[in-house]
């Protein structure tokens, strides 16, 4: 019955968002944890490919405004399908996948490793923001909500 | 993102297991008799560092496995002293092949590569503290 409801928000794209970020906080950790492993080049998630995604999934968003909330809509049996199937056309599986290693410009030690402390760390504070801001946003949109449902400020 | 924490402590293992080695190489940087009573110097020991295998969850991010190996490459250092009791023929005494020097730079690294570790593992918690704050 909510999912009119929680579709009709920008919950779903917030959700990739969250999601996007806890995967490449995962392989920014393991480009961490190899820092000194002969060989390993740094990995990464295809950040740019994902921001394309995210600004044409809100495109679409805002090209299709009465795709959310209409009283029939509320009123219909939901389909809670439709959303998720939705999403994974347009947020890929790919996008969350470093099996393509992204190269990244760095120079690349004797050791065959191209380490760089500082960039990881970088991209790793820029991740974590994101996500913190994705996860307030959702939050706020969660008080909204309880606010309507318990019909009082 | 409990299972990003996990790489991350496979990070800091291996540097520990690293300082542990270097620690044992300082220790033993004269050591010129082995456990058994033998006349043979202490061979240094080295820390290999090797990706883990990335298996099914290849596309994710992978941690580190770190193995302990004997290092044959590098030659002991022969040094002149006829008095010590382990003095061969020509009275040299046969040290082993560890150059202190080295083993503190080494131990740098794995120290600051430890520390790399610890601050990822911090700015995983924060991820998955404003996570569960989600829920509260």
């Amino acid at each position: 019955m909510l999912q009119p409801l929680l579709n009709s928000t920008t919950l779903p794209l917030l959700k990739q968002v969250a999601k996007f970020a806890e995967r490449r906080q995962d392989v920014l950790a393991g480009n961490i944890a190899n820092i000194d492993t002969p060989g390993y080049r740094m990995r990464d998630l295809p950040v740019g490919e994902f921001q394309d995604a995210l600004q044409s999934a809100i495109a679409a968003r805002r090209a299709t405004p009465s795709a959310g909330l209409t009283s029939e809509s509320l009123l219909l049996p939901a389909s809670p399908t439709s959303s998720t199937e939705l999403m994974q056309e347009l947020f890929p599986d790919s996008l969350f996948r470093a099996d393509s290693p992204r190269e990244q410009d760095h120079i690349t030690f004797q050791d065959a490793n191209n380490r760089s402390v500082e960039h990881q760390f970088l991209m790793m504070t820029k991740n974590s923001l994101m996500q913190q801001f994705a996860l307030e946003v959702m939050r706020g949109q969660f008080e909204q909500l309880q606010t309507v449902i318990s019909e009082r400020l | 993102m409990l299972r990003t924490l996990e790489i991350s402590a496979s990070g800091l293992a291996a540097q520990r297991l690293r300082m542990d080695t270097i620690a044992g190489n300082i220790a033993h940087s004269h050591t010129t008799m082995d456990e058994t009573g033998k006349k043979s110097p202490f061979q240094r020991r080295m820390v290999v560092l090797q990706s883990q295998s990335p298996g099914e969850t290849g596309h994710r991010g992978v941690g580190v496995s770190a193995t302990v190996e004997t290092d044959t490459a590098t030659v002991p250092r022969k040094i002149h002293d006829p008095s010590h009791p382990h003095a061969d023929a020509d009275g040299y005494v046969t040290y082993p092949n560890i150059n202190v020097i080295t083993e503190f730079v080494n131990a740098l690294e794995a120290t600051r590569a430890y520390e790399a570790n610890v601050s990822t593992m911090q700015v995983t918690r924060s991820m998955i503290d404003s996570t569960f704050r989600l829920i509260g």
